[in-house]
């Protein structure tokens, strides 16, 4: 202030001395014009002496510009921004670029740094916890391309034994050999995929793992000789839960002789009502106890997971019998599995969603059959050409070539309704093909059976959970879960204030590996902590995808503060007040000079 | 005179010149050839004529560079002149024409040739390409003689059985022997029917062939008290020292099986060894002819000839036939063997043999309706057997084809047919013997009748088929006559061909249809023969006519034999009534307990390393499960070692050593677990709900309700 006020008086004082010396000239001719023009050289030398500033809007070039450095940045990319500070909260970031300042959190940008003009963020962006602290700094997105590698995966993360496991996602091959995605279990080589030269190419993996447990599966990016990604794909294999099943017979038959015979050996319990003669039914019990199977109630249901019967004989059910059995459906969550035969006419609450349509003039085909969830044909089987029409309601489960359905489900209250019109599949057991039976057979009992009563079901909320880092882990039960605690680390749960049986809580992990979840001192689940550097190019995907859209969201809100923000004074070019000064003494240099 | 010699002198030194030109060049050829050949041969595996192919292309380019037949006699001067300086520059003289030379050049010319007398016939210039040419050829016969025996190298390790220990010990990784051991020596001594020489390794790892004897010989950098062998982790053999300061050990064993071994020093065991063996197979017989089922008919040749190779890995000892000649039918058959030598000597014990023989059925007293069964046996070195399927050659049973057993007793047939073919068959057999008693002539025109006999017979069963009738009766009177004039249907019925009535066309099945027109064609040929007048060809045929003709016979005809069942009597006031109340509903129960699964401890084995790559420290019960599930592995590690075996060893290292555990290794059992576990089948299963507070059941509820 002190500065502006000398230079205004010393200009005076010389303005003064310079109007009195003109007007003292021997030659008076123009004399207003040389004072006007000695006054504007002087003020042109005030102003270049003083900062000359107006209000205007802010130009690129005129602020100060930063830039953060996120994983995945470019150098060339840095230049280009022009930034002349540089910040990174990322120690391996910092690694590759120390003449970057860092960052402990980004609130210490608005606290060191306040008058940063626009915030160029290069690389692969922000977390969300990050992007929350940006607060109001104006931000440019540079948005890199795709991170190479697998940008989205997914898989089952607990299984039954038995089960196909399948690993799906998408990869991003940006280089320009072709990479072979290898999927190892055991240390074995299970499944294989190429995947071709700069394309983004979906994926799938399967196996059926042979040992039950916590097992670690591997992924595997390989490209020619090199290892690009190497990633863990833990899962849950649990051993499957013993079905147990009534069969209900209009008459002896081989189908329902075999399939007595097959589920005994798998271990569950069968009990089968055969009608043999008029009023007469042969009872048989395998791994369960006697009891009379001559009346169906509702006690007696209960005992079992699913019924298989074949149509005449759920029709000749009488009336207490089939309202026990419709109420264990739709109530209790029992599941039917209807074979289904034309010996009677009359329609049934069993066939609602399940219309039948028999080409009489057909002979019996033998076709190969499409089970659902199995990736390879089996043998060819003996069919009667009946086929399921097809509507919404139902689920396909057996076709044939021809997409006929052969098998479907559908859901009746809370249990299941499993209808086919297959009647041979006996013959793959008796030509040796357990292996198409065992499949047809698990997956009309699995898709029917009752669900088991629910305990607590837990799931890993964050997506890959990693060391050093907050996991957001859920639980669903009952009651409040008391004594729960992570590898003997005792949490507390907190309950969700809308859906009362969900139950959250935060966990900070150390090592990799697996997790126990442990309730009242019983381990009730597992999790997997990965690696830190597992599934990096997902995280990747993941973070510009949030980042933008956290700018774009933002920018909606921020459009009207960033005008009043831009409107600053800017200094006005020296270069204009040097011209002014010139020009006015050399007018009156030269004036002189022309009239002495 | 002297002119002519200096001249004869220039030219003789131009000759040794370009023939010593010519030979240098052509060494430079074979040096190159030698080279860039043995590297092609022996590394490349090119065939071995491009050896001469690379030399003529070599020396023809050298050639044609160098062109050393230009060499002119001005040549040869100036290099004279610059080599022999008494010359004086002026050799050139010498082959100037005499009579164009001035005073001064004559008297130089004397001078000169005076000087070119003393210049020596070969001059070193000359030699000196050649002497390098030949330095070179040594040169490039050392090299590729060295090309030659890494090109060896390289073919014994691709797999040749001779040199297949040898080239394995170069190529799998060092092994992991004790501490003690400063050297091994392993002498294999195969069974004496591989035919194969001795041989040493200094490897522990043993490839050998089954019997093979195998003697160990260990040098140990100290002295020991004692050592062993062990086999599969039962079997032990002592080693026996065999000098004062214990450091010489040696063992013997006759190795039968696949396994493994491990050596024991005072108590310290070493790293698994696998021992493979290489089974001898049995011989591999083929037979090429005859095909199994061998049929001879009637009037053909009575002979047929056998042929097969033989095939083992290391010799064929003996072979044979086993022939068996069954005669007569039904409860009168008998048999009677032949064991028949080939004609190939088997003293060489080759690997392979081409054998042939040929069984005449005469010499072995068969007879029409007899049939002859055979299998080949071979016998290797090792004495191992294999034998081949039994093949059968059935000779025809004219006798019984002509008997009239079936065709009286038949019932609904039509005897005459069958007899007319048969006659014709036995009239054609007359007349065969017949032949050399009757002229020429009456041969001929009875041969010609039985022609006529067959032609008519074949006409006759023609009718059956729809055949077309050739009894030709054109122009018949009944067209003629006033009435039938412009009848349409007439004139058609006269003038056209009518095949395939539709009458004719459902009167017989299509099958014996089928087999009828088979029977006319066998017709057709007999009767061509008999046309031609050769009965002796036109048999076989009739033979086979009659034989499709009877087997035409029998098909029409079923036979059911009696049955006798007696009811027992029904009580009339039960009958039709429904009573089922004493019938008692049967009830069965039943516990089958699910097999119980071998590979359980597998399963377990498996989580505790997977648990054991995060938390490195093992409790007693999983040692357990580790130490059960190493002996599983070793049991199969005993079959297969090549798999197992380095996951046994790994599991030993888990189990015995309390440090922290190697990665790798647990990494090398889980791959021998999954490759021994079975593939696991889907299962029916049942999935759990919700823990959801009943909310999803309080839904289903609500839902009824408002349907209502």
């Amino acid at each position: 202030m002190t500065w502006n006020l000398t230079v205004i008086i010393i200009c005076i004082l010389l303005f003064v001395i310079t109007a009195w010396l003109e007007y003292r000239r021997s030659n008076g001719s123009r004399l207003i014009l040389r004072i006007i023009v000695s006054l504007i050289a002087i003020a042109a030398l005030a102003c270049l002496a003083l900062p000359v500033t107006y209000k205007g809007k802010n130009s690129i070039n005129g602020g100060a510009d930063a830039a953060l450095l996120t994983p995945g940045y470019h150098i060339d990319s840095l230049s280009h921004a022009g930034a002349k500070l540089i910040f990174t909260t990322d120690k391996d970031v910092l690694k590759t670029y120390p003449k970057a300042t860092f960052l402990n959190t980004l609130q210490d940008l608005n606290a060191i740094y306040p008058a940063i003009k626009q915030l160029h963020i290069l690389g692969y962006g922000l977390d969300d916890d990050d992007l929350k602290q940006l607060d109001k700094i104006p931000v440019v997105f540079h948005d890199p391309p795709a991170p190479g590698g697998i940008l989205a995966v997914n898989w089952q993360k607990q299984l039954k034994a038995g089960e196909l496991f399948q690993v799906q996602g998408k990869f991003n091959n940006t280089s320009s050999k072709p990479v072979r995605l290898l999927f190892k279990g055991l240390n074995t080589p299970l499944d294989s995929v190429n995947i071709p030269t700069r394309k983004i190419t979906d994926f799938e993996l399967t196996t059926v793992p042979k040992t039950p447990g916590n097992i670690t599966y591997t992924l595997l990016a390989i490209d020619g000789k090199d290892t690009i990604e190497n990633e863990s794909v833990p899962v849950i294999i649990e051993r499957a839960q013993q079905v147990k099943v009534l069969i209900l017979a209009s008459s002896p038959g081989f189908e329902t002789r075999f399939l007595k015979n097959w589920l005994s050996q798998n271990g569950c319990a069968v009990a089968v009502r055969e009608t043999i003669s008029k009023d007469k039914i042969s009872e048989d019990f395998i791994n369960t106890e006697k009891q009379s199977l001559a009346h169906l109630s509702a006690a007696l249901l209960n005992k079992f997971d699913v019924v298989i019967g074949d149509l005449s004989a759920l029709k000749a059910l009488n009336s207490s019998e089939s309202s026990a059995l419709r109420q264990q459906v739709s109530q209790s969550g029992l599941g039917v599995i209807i074979r289904s035969d034309s010996l009677t006419k009359e329609t049934s609450w069993l066939q609602n969603n399940f219309k039948v349509t028999t080409y009489a003039s057909k002979t019996q085909l033998t076709v190969p059959l499409a089970i659902q969830d199995q990736k390879f044909k089996n043998a060819p089987l003996n069919i009667d050409p009946s086929y399921i029409s097809n509507n919404n309601n139902i689920q396909n489960l057996v076709l044939d070539l021809q997409n006929h359905i052969l098998a479907s489900s559908a859901i009746y209250g809370t249990g299941k309704l499993v209808y086919t019109t297959l009647h041979n599949t006996y013959t793959w057991q008796l030509a040796g093909n357990n292996k198409d039976y065992t499949a047809l057979w698990s997956i009309l009992i699995s898709k029917a059976a009752r669900k088991s009563p629910p305990e607590q079901s837990f799931a890993v909320a964050s997506a890959v959970p990693a060391s050093q880092l907050p996991v957001q882990l859920q639980i669903q039960s009952g009651s409040a879960p008391v004594q729960l605690s992570v590898n003997n680390i005792p949490v507390s749960a907190v309950q969700n204030a809308i859906i009362p049986y969900e139950w959250k809580f935060d966990y900070w992990p150390e090592n990799a590996g697996w997790q126990q979840i442990i309730l009242n001192k019983k381990v009730i689940n597992s999790w997997y902590l990965y690696q830190k550097d597992n599934w990096a190019p997902l995280k990747y995907a993941s973070r510009r995808e949030k980042t933008q859209h956290y700018l774009d969201k933002r920018a909606k809100s921020l459009s009207v503060t960033k005008q009043i923000q831009n409107l600053t004074s800017i200094a006005v070019p020296k270069m204009y007040f040097y011209s002014v000064l010139i020009a006015a003494c050399a007018f009156l240099w030269i004036e002189r000079k022309l009239h002495p | 005179m002297a002119e002519h010699k200096g001249l004869n002198k220039i030219k003789k030194l131009q000759w040794t010149w370009i023939g010593y030109q010519l030979l240098s060049d052509t060494l430079f050829a074979i040096a190159v050839a030698a080279v860039l050949g043995s590297l092609c041969y022996y590394l490349l595996k090119w065939p071995g004529w491009c050896m001469p192919v690379i030399f003529i292309l070599v020396s023809g380019s050298l050639f044609a560079v160098h062109r050393p037949w230009k060499i002119a006699t001005g040549k040869i001067c100036s290099f004279l002149n610059i080599s022999y300086p008494e010359l004086e520059e002026s050799s050139d003289l010498i082959i100037k024409p005499a009579n164009s030379l001035n005073l001064l050049e004559q008297l130089q010319l004397k001078r000169v040739e005076f000087a070119l007398a003393r210049v020596p016939d070969q001059p070193k210039a000359f030699t000196k390409r050649t002497k390098k040419a030949g330095l070179l050829v040594i040169l490039a016969f050392v090299l590729s003689f060295a090309i030659s025996k890494t090109g060896y190298e390289w073919h014994s390790t691709g797999g040749l059985v001779q040199c297949s220990s040898k080239a394995h010990g170069e190529n799998s990784p060092p092994e992991k022997v004790l501490a003690q051991i400063e050297s091994v020596s392993i002498k294999i001594t195969p069974p004496a029917y591989t035919g194969r020489l001795s041989r040493q390794q200094d490897r522990f790892i043993i490839n050998c062939e089954e019997g093979a004897e195998i003697d160990w010989a260990i040098h140990t950098n100290v002295g020991i008290t004692q050592a062993f062998l062990i086999f599969n982790e039962k079997e032990k053999i002592n080693l026996i020292s065999f000098n004062n300061d214990k450091t010489r050990w040696e063992a013997k064993k006759i190795i039968n099986q696949t396994g493994f071994y491990q050596v024991s020093i005072d108590g310290t065991l070493s790293d698994f060894y696998q021992v493979q063996v290489l089974k001898d197979g049995p011989p591999v017989i083929r037979i090429k002819s005859p095909k199994q089922y061998t049929h001879i008919d009637a009037g053909e040749v009575p002979k047929v000839s056998l042929s097969a190779t033989l095939n083992d890995d290391y010799g064929i000892a003996d072979a044979l036939i086993y022939a068996t000649v069954a005669k007569g039918s039904g409860e009168a058959v008998k048999f009677k063997e032949y064991k028949i030598n080939f004609n190939t000597s088997f003293k060489q014990h080759n690997r392979q043999y081409d054998v042939q023989k040929l069984f005449d059925l005469p010499a072995l007293n068969m007879e029409p309706g007899d049939e002859l069964y055979f299998y080949i046996e071979a016998q290797d070195n090792h004495r191992q057997k294999s034998r081949t399927d039994v093949y059968i050659i059935s000779v025809q049973d004219t006798a019984q084809l002509l008997s009239m057993d079936g065709l009286v007793t038949g019932s609904n047939i039509k005897p005459e047919y069958f007899r007319s073919e048969r006659q014709i068959i036995l009239d054609t057999e007359r007349l065969l013997k017949e032949r050399d008693s009757i002229s020429q002539d009456v041969f001929k025109t009875r041969c010609n009748d039985l022609g006529t006999d067959q032609k008519l017979l074949r006409l006759r069963y023609g009718k059956f088929l729809g055949e077309e009738d050739e009894s030709g009766k054109e122009g018949s009177d009944e067209l003629n006559k006033a009435e039938n004039f412009s009848n349409t249907q007439m004139i058609m019925d006269a003038y056209t061909d009518k095949h395939d009535n539709a009458e004719d066309a459902t009167f017989l099945e299509p099958a014996i249809k089928q087999q009828l027109k088979a029977t006319l064609t066998e017709m057709w040929k007999a009767e061509l023969q008999l046309r031609m007048y050769k009965p002796n060809d036109a048999l076989p045929f009739e033979y086979k006519a009659l034989r499709l003709l009877k087997d035409l016979q029998q098909k029409s005809r079923s036979y059911v034999a009696k049955t006798g069942y007696n009811p027992p009597p029904l009580k009339i006031e039960k009958r039709l009534s429904g009573d089922l109340s004493k019938i008692s509903q049967p009830i069965n129960q039943k516990d089958i307990k699910a097999a119980a699964d071998h590979f359980e401890i597998f399963k377990k084995s498996i989580a505790v390393l997977e648990e054991l790559k995060y938390t490195p420290a093992l409790n007693h019960n999983d040692v357990i499960t580790l130490q059960l599930a190493k002996q599983q592995l070793s049991a199969k590690a005993s079959a297969e070692p090549g798999i197992y075996l380095p996951a046994v060893s790994a599991l030993q290292h888990i189990v015995s050593t309390d440090k922290k555990v190697n990665t790798t290794d647990i990494a090398v059992i889980e791959k021998a677990i999954q490759k021994a576990l079975p593939a696991v089948s889907s299962q029916p299963s049942i999935s759990q709900n919700s823990a959801d507070l009943g909310l999803s059941q309080q839904y289903y509820k609500n839902l009824n309700h408002v349907n209502r």
